[in-house]
């Protein structure tokens, strides 16, 4: 009895002594769990040509299926070059997702020009965040907003026309938007599987009795427009300066050619 | 086939006889230490239950030349807590505090060995915290991979990046 134990022991030691571990070695799979969790600028500007086997695996549609974008400039004047550089990069990982992308997160990014090509060649999107994008008009949301029938959370900070169904939608959180009764009962007749809705600073919203109970009838997960909202990226400013960073980098890698 | 069936005698009859002391598993790290741990734990180690399963649970001495004494606690504690239910954002972020790069390069190749998924999850998240917002040259150095780019292949890359980074402002234009 001890002796088959014994050989199995040494058998498993054969097998399974890799003496210098080898990133490179990693299974695919492996490395894109690492990747696809860095933010679309990082995968442009770094993670893509770290090697010839990273550029390869950075083909994967897999990895680009969330699109997080942040600029915390005005679209001002100053920032015009920086702004445009980073809708560019936005508009190069689009492409790479080849009509796979699922999320996109912006905050203070973002333009209509942007959003009607997301709408053109994305049509499996489960999660839109959109915080804080002044330059987002309500034409070009609804036509994203529109072509996603599998949309199952949103998440937006001013005001967008929502009153059209979306039957998938579970997550809505609305902030700071000028919403109305007459804009929540919409929401509540367009969004029949909604679990969750966040209205923290819906101020126009005039919550009376009969529109709270059906709210709460039919919302398992409700946050009223006065409850504490303290929900802000705390350091977008030095977030900011290290993308400005990233993208000087990738210049002077190019001019380099 | 009468190996066999002597075998599952064996089985049955610890399993019978003494259920909680024949339960105990002991990992050996690859420097030799001996680390006594439940069979809830090795549970979640799939490359270590699959070993015992393949055995009919004979073997619960497990070698583990892969991992060194200064991982594997690590690896224990983090299984512990999984199985308690007791994964919390506090937790992780104050496990996460004690590792250096390395440890948590080691500790990574470590989950990935063993088949932790929720301990790979957590590590990947971590290492792609830590090279965010880094240049490229950093990332190289991180993992240890060389820039073995052929210039044909370099000069490829910056063609098909190149068109997102220029002829966007005055500065660009004399070199378009």
């Amino acid at each position: 009895m001890a002796s088959s134990c014994l050989s199995h022991v040494l058998e498993i030691e054969k097998l399974e002594i890799s003496p210098k571990p080898n990133w490179l070695e990693l299974p695919r799979d492996i490395t894109i769990n690492i990747l696809q969790r860095l933010g679309t600028l990082d995968l442009v500007t770094s993670a893509s040509v770290v090697c010839p086997l990273w550029w390869n695996i950075c083909k994967d549609p897999l990895i680009w299926t969330t699109i997080d974008m942040m600029s915390n400039l005005s679209f001002s004047q100053n920032y015009f070059a920086y702004y445009s550089r980073l809708e560019k990069i936005c508009l190069y990982a689009i492409d790479r997702s080849c009509g796979q992308l699922k999320n996109i997160h912006f905050y203070k990014f973002g333009t209509d020009g942007l959003l009607y090509n997301i709408a053109k060649r994305a049509s499996n999107l489960r999660c839109i965040r959109l915080e804080e994008c002044h330059e987002i008009s309500n034409k070009a949301f609804s036509e994203v907003v529109k072509k996603q029938p599998l949309l199952e959370e949103l998440v937006i900070h001013h005001c967008y026309d929502l009153g059209r169904t979306m039957s998938e939608l579970r997550h809505l959180t609305i902030f700071k938007n000028e919403l109305s009764n007459d804009g929540l009962l919409a929401i509540l007749d367009g969004c029949p599987s909604l679990e969750s809705l966040d209205l923290r600073g819906c101020f126009h919203l005039d919550l009376d009795q009969s529109l709270l109970k059906r709210c709460k009838k039919q919302i398992r997960e409700l946050r009223l427009p006065a409850d504490s909202a303290n929900h802000h990226l705390s350091n977008s400013n030095y977030n900011n300066y290290l993308h400005m960073k990233a993208i000087y980098r990738m210049e002077q890698f190019i001019k380099r050619f | 086939m009468a190996e066999e069936v002597s075998s599952q005698m064996n089985s049955l009859s610890i399993s019978e006889t003494n259920p909680s002391s024949s339960a105990t598993i002991s990992l050996v790290s690859g420097d030799d230490i001996v680390f006594k741990v439940e069979p809830t734990i090795a549970k979640e180690m799939e490359t270590v239950q699959s070993f015992i399963d393949e055995t009919d649970g004979k073997i619960t001495t497990i070698p583990l030349p892969n991992i060194s004494s200064h991982d594997l606690p690590y690896v224990i504690e983090y299984c512990e807590k999984s199985i308690a239910g007791k994964i919390t954002k506090e937790f992780e972020a104050e496990f996460v505090k004690k590792l250096n790069n390395e440890e948590v390069k080691e500790l990574f190749l470590a989950a990935n060995y063993l088949n932790i998924k929720k301990l790979l999850d957590f590590l990947s998240q971590v290492i792609a915290d830590r090279i965010a917002n880094k240049s490229v040259e950093y990332v190289r150095r991180y993992f240890g991979i060389e820039n073995d780019f052929t210039p044909e292949e370099e000069a490829k890359l910056r063609e098909e990046l190149a068109w997102t980074f220029t002829g966007v402002d005055p500065d660009d234009e004399d070199e378009n």
